[in-house]
């Protein structure tokens, strides 16, 4: 029924897109008609050309790259050790025993807390504010390929080895295509707290970053930068949270249902 | 997969990572101004909670903690019902709750103190977005999750109106909301603890700040063995809690953090 789908398809995005136009000419009204304090909500109209206005500079482009970098190199070393650990927790039973106790115990740590320790050690440096950024994704991700790994299926394993499938082949063409859907999950969720943890940090003790930009633009009272500062770190977000959703969508078709978090859908 | 591993095996290991920081501590690599053993950790935190400043810090997080969640709970639950109901408000709202869903909470804390000023307020106000936040698309979900099947069958045994929310859709959504509710919580306990660090005098985020900051070792391992403590509670205690009341909600490894 392509008829139907157009239709929905229209009002899906004709009504978010609607309200979101609405809220902003009636707050763009509501400062000129004098009910809200330009002062502290600025009509939007003065955002965006404060926007375009940063955006021609190549400071807060600096800043975006900056806070991009971090979540990525963060991420890796979280992502890396973290697969390795939790697989490997996944298959050995020993190694189940010794690190799984540690990891539980870490992982429900509030992520922002490993800050002021990691730097009592490492001072104010680039790689405190990664590794903090990192810990927790870290342990996420272990637990969540541990579960992975155990929760393969016993008939299709048993298959595998009676067909001779051992070493490197089995855990490449097997494991972890098995595994991988609910890999991705740990990492959605690792990418997710890295981010939160970035912004925070910056905003803690960076001078550079989208959340040090915030931060310092609140500071010397730029409401209109404070707004951009803001929007960039909710199109990252965005990004961030939605971006990997779409990109398992598409390298794994078969498992989209799985995929979706729940409570997010 | 149920397989359980004995209690006491869960002891194990962080025992002996315990007693190597201990031995280590003895034959001097590690300096206790750095890194101090748990021979003279315990006895400090013991001292600490006994004098009373940590208590103090600690009831100022929970307080702020339990206040922002209780402000959340009930706007939340109601707005993530008809949300879930609701085709058209779901699709009315989507942008505002997408953006703000993505964005860290920690980030509108310079607004909400430009707005309300540099005081109690903006904290629990800005904990309380973030648990109402994460409080309403979880419910949202859970209403939107309630499977069609039961739903039409209860439907076909007549019950309408309130009585189909009463007993149908509301038990079925009621475990994503828990689930939501115990995610909101530990989100806004990372919240309540970065705001602590940047911008209080009291907490144990800012107790923790200052013990880095004054080079306290102790105070500083101390502070932070009650905030993970803190947190081991809220995520495995809500855990067990809700498997004890909803006995019929599925238990999976992914929901612990979902």
């Amino acid at each position: 029924m392509p008829s139907r789908a157009t239709r929905l398809f229209s009002r899906e995005l004709t009504i978010p897109l609607a309200t979101s136009l609405i809220a902003l000419a009636a707050w763009e009204v509501l400062v000129h008609a004098g009910f809200l304090r330009a002062a502290f909500f600025p009509p939007p109209t003065n955002i965006a050309s404060t926007l375009l206005g940063l955006a021609a500079g190549g400071e807060l482009w600096l800043h975006a790259g900056t806070t991009l970098g971090r979540l990525i190199v963060s991420f890796l070393m979280a992502l890396i050790p973290g697969t390795a650990l939790g697989l490997a927790m996944g298959w050995w039973i020993g190694m189940r025993l010794t690190a799984d106790p540690l990891v539980k115990l870490l992982f429900p740590i509030p992520s922002i807390a490993f800050f002021p320790v990691v730097i009592f050690y490492l001072g104010l440096s680039e790689w405190g504010l990664l590794l903090t950024a990192a810990i927790t994704p870290f342990l996420l991700i272990a637990v969540q390929s541990a579960s992975a790994v155990e929760s393969l299926e016993r008939t299709l394993l048993e298959a595998v080895l009676n067909y001779g499938a051992r070493g490197l082949r089995l855990f490449l063409r097997v494991i972890l295509p098995a595994a991988l859907p609910r890999l991705f999950i740990g990492y959605r969720l690792a990418l997710g707290v890295g981010f939160i943890v970035t912004v925070a940090v910056e905003m803690v003790a960076g001078k550079h970053g989208l959340g040090g930009f915030l931060w310092h633009s609140w500071q010397i009272l730029r409401i209109e930068e404070m707004y951009v500062g803001l929007m960039l770190i909710g199109l990252l977000g965005i990004l961030v949270t939605y971006g990997l959703e779409a990109l398992a969508d598409r390298l794994m078709p078969w498992q989209v249902d799985l995929l979706r978090l729940k409570g997010q859908r | 997969m149920a397989r359980r591993q004995a209690s006491w095996r869960v002891l194990v290991s962080p025992l002996i990572v315990v007693v190597v920081w201990e031995l280590l501590s003895a034959a001097g690599v590690l300096r206790p101004n750095y890194v101090p053993p748990p021979s003279q950790l315990g006895p400090h935190l013991l001292a600490l909670l006994a004098g009373g400043e940590l208590w103090r810090h600690l009831l100022v997080t929970l307080y702020r903690l339990g206040l922002s969640f209780i402000f959340a709970l009930i706007p939340a639950v109601l707005l993530g019902l008809s949300l879930g109901m609701s085709r058209s408000a779901r699709l009315a709202l989507e942008p505002l709750l997408t953006s703000l869903y993505a964005i860290p909470k920690i980030a509108l804390l310079p607004l909400v103190m430009l707005v309300l000023g540099v005081n109690e307020r903006t904290l629990i106000f800005t904990s309380t977005l973030t648990s109402f936040v994460q409080m309403t698309v979880s419910t949202m979900g859970g209403v939107l999750a309630v499977d069609r099947i039961v739903l039409e069958a209860g439907k076909n045994y007549g019950a309408t109106g309130w009585r189909l929310f009463r007993y149908v859709l509301f038990p079925s959504a009621l475990p994503d909301i828990f689930t939501g509710m115990r995610i909101g919580l530990s989100l806004t306990l990372v919240l309540v603890i970065a705001v602590e660090l940047t911008a209080a005098q009291e907490g144990l985020g800012a107790f923790l700040w200052t013990a880095g900051q004054t080079f306290s070792a102790k105070n500083l391992f101390s502070a932070f063995i009650v905030i993970g403590a803190l947190g081991l509670t809220l995520t495995y205690g809500l855990e067990r809690i809700g498997n004890w009341l909803m006995p019929w909600r599925e238990r999976s490894s992914a929901a612990m953090f979902l």
